[in-house]
């Protein structure tokens, strides 16, 4: 069983691929420098509330930003607006966003605009309890980076590496010639078997890992610790400048947890993946270029369908849209809807194709001549 | 005993194997032929890592798929093309074998150590990358023995092998083909002729015969002669006789020749070794 695992875990794959992702979401976090000083500064006075001079002054006197008048310039909008950011804001005007920005007519149109009905009863009742608290007062870039690039980054390179793992592990015994010698063996017929549980585990420890040290070091730099108990409804202005909107009230830290066991299932559903797919051709570059092809044919299904047809969402529920819309589960915006249950039906139906997929798969791997 | 029923095994619309009907017990059984007979084919089927496209293998009477785990426990495989992990010393990778084996943990440290006693490789700690060929391949033939196989199945062992590691590998068999069923395919006959009990040659997809050892070359008896001639006389005797083998000696030629009828007074009489009836049988018309 050791030897299992140690076959599995190849050091040079393992140590190039977090030492790049780390690389690179030290690089992410690092281009937003300019911004310490103020999130330093609001995590001292996390609880407090604060008014818009005062949000205005503090950010003067603690912006590190080169260019600090443009920015200020930048903020004061957001600024003045955040304590009222609910009460201008409605389901409809997000729902006019969201159509200029993806294009949808008919039926597509007629069901945003039904979600966003939904997103504006949610605005009422956050505006009526008062959850306007100004999130973390950084610049836009740093909105965008916090919300949206981070978030994306820490799912996309989990599932990027859990696939390339589990590619070079399943077709171990290919790749050097020994499939002969593994496969006549009692055990040896049924190891992707046991290899399929020990690369969940190991996949699931890489991506633990990435986070840890990506929001570690996230902490160092950006001291925002008390900040984590902070509403994520609550004027955060995203890309398009608009808010954003969950479905439940939720902090921060609760967010990140549901981004860690969304992000956690769709690592499973990578080794599921690279399973089926190793059962079914025999060597890693025929395993590589039908993963390549299969999320392609999957954003290609997408992009056919038309734009106006209610079947535009279901052609959504797929697990490359869904790890593409990282940093927006749960929440709706004005360039992002994210209909009812979306995640949850998405990673429901999918476990049951790829349980059922990796299981007549693996029927068909146990049967085939394996030379 | 392991049985071939009329097993036949075709890729689409090319048959690598036709017909078979084969009965091994206990004993060194040789497969042999020339490249792309259909050797690896059988192994493979016996070694349960191809399905026949017809017919049946039996194990005591039952077939091999209806057994699985249970024959495969029987079976110890050297394929050809023998693949292993560089970075493993010979130790970490009989332990990797075995596991897959299912030897239990608690003797597979013996195995290991009697494995590698046998084909002289105690105490080597280096890892496998350091390791020559002939080196590499007694570890091949190590992990086939690690669940003392009643089954022991040897693709091309000494294919890449220099002549001592030959001769080596021919005392490890020796060794350790006492009470199980040991079936070599290889197309070097002087690797088998003297340990091999039985030959089985394989012709166009086909067994051609099976015999015992001993009897495999009263196929030839009384009609393999030897001459030597003037270089400008061979081309007469490549016309009149099955020529086996050729060499120059000075001027003259050395050959060596099947004559389907008596033929003294033109070559001296000798005995057939297993080496002749091989070429015979694959150099051209068979008997």
């Amino acid at each position: 069983m050791r030897q299992l695992w140690k076959n599995c875990c190849d050091r040079r794959t393992l140590m190039i691929g977090m030492l790049t992702c780390m690389a690179i979401n030290g690089v992410l976090l690092l281009g937003q420098m300019e911004n310490r000083g103020i999130i330093s500064f609001f995590n001292q006075m996390a609880g407090e509330k604060v008014s818009v001079e005062e949000a205005y002054d503090y950010f003067k006197d603690h912006y590190e930003g080169a260019d600090k008048q443009g920015c200020l310039e930048e903020m004061k909008p957001y600024l003045d607006m955040a304590p009222e950011i609910y009460s201008h804001t409605s389901g409809a005007d997000l729902a006019f966003t969201y159509q200029k920005e993806k294009l949808v007519t008919g039926d597509a149109l007629r069901i945003a605009q039904r979600e966003y009905e939904k997103v504006d009863q949610r605005i009422r009742t956050y505006a009526a309890a008062e959850e306007t608290l100004l999130f973390v007062p950084g610049n836009i870039g740093f909105y965008h980076y916090l919300t949206r690039v981070i978030l994306l980054a820490v799912a996309l390179e989990s599932v990027v590496l859990a696939f390339i793992v589990s590619l070079r592990a399943f077709k171990l015994e290919n790749s050097i010639r020994a499939e002969k010698t593994a496969y006549a063996t009692r055990i040896g017929r049924r190891i992707q078997e046991r290899k399929l549980a020990v690369l969940m585990i190991l996949s699931e420890a890489l991506f633990i890992l990435l986070s840890v040290f990506t929001f570690l070091l996230f902490e160092i730099v950006y001291p925002s610790w008390n900040l984590l108990g902070t509403s994520i409804s609550s004027g955060m202005v995203l890309e398009e400048g608009a808010v954003c909107v969950t479905w439940f009230p939720i902090s921060l830290a609760g967010y990140l947890g549901i981004f860690c066991l969304i992000t956690a299932v769709l690592v499973v559903f990578t080794v599921l993946y690279a399973f089926i797919l190793s059962n079914i051709f025999t060597t890693s570059p025929q395993v590589l270029l039908a993963g390549i092809a299969g999320v392609i044919a999957v954003v290609l299904v997408e992009n056919l369908i038309p734009r106006d047809s209610a079947l535009l969402y279901i052609s959504y529920m797929n697990p490359v849209h869904l790890l593409l819309e990282a940093g927006h589960w749960l929440t709706s915006g004005g360039t992002f809807l994210s209909p009812r249950y979306y995640e949850i039906l998405t990673m429901a139906g999918w476990s049951v194709l790829l349980g059922v997929c990796g299981y007549w798969s693996s029927r068909y791997w146990n049967r085939k001549d394996v030379c | 005993m392991l049985e071939l029923k009329n097993v036949t095994k075709a890729y689409g619309n090319f048959v690598a194997l036709k017909d078979v009907n084969l009965r091994f017990e206990s004993g060194i059984y040789a497969l042999l032929a020339p490249n792309g007979a259909g050797k690896s084919t059988l192994m493979n089927m016996l070694a349960m890592l191809m399905k026949p496209t017809e017919g049946e293998i039996l194990w005591e009477g039952t077939s091999i798929w209806k057994l699985d785990q249970r024959y495969r426990d029987l079976v110890g495989f050297l394929p050809q093309d023998f693949g292993y992990y560089k970075d493993d010393t010979a130790e970490e990778y009989l332990q990797y074998i075995g596991y897959l084996k299912g030897v239990p943990s608690s003797i597979l440290p013996k195995r290991i150590e009697k494995a590698l006693e046998i084909v002289g490789l105690s105490g080597e700690k280096r890892k496998m990358k350091a390791f020559s060929g002939g080196m590499v391949q007694r570890v091949g033939i190590a992990q086939a023995l690690l669940n003392e196989p009643r089954i022991l199945l040897l693709d091309e062992p000494t294919a890449g092998l220099d002549p001592k590691e030959r001769v080596r590998f021919r005392n490890i068999l020796s060794r350790i083909a006492r009470e199980s069923i040991v079936i070599i395919s290889t197309h070097i006959v002087s690797d088998i002729a003297f340990v091999a009990n039985h030959i089985i040659f394989i012709k166009d997809q086909q067994i051609y015969f099976t015999k015992p050892t001993r009897e495999v070359c009263d196929i030839l008896r009384d009609k393999v002669y030897e001459i030597a001639i003037d270089e400008r006389q061979e081309g007469e005797y490549f016309r009149r006789f099955r020529i086996l083998e050729r060499r120059q000696e000075g001027r003259r030629v050395v050959i060596r020749f099947v004559a389907e009828k008596e033929a003294e007074g033109i070559g001296t009489k000798c005995d057939p070794t297993v080496e002749d009836v091989f070429l015979y049988v694959y150099g051209g018309n068979g008997l």
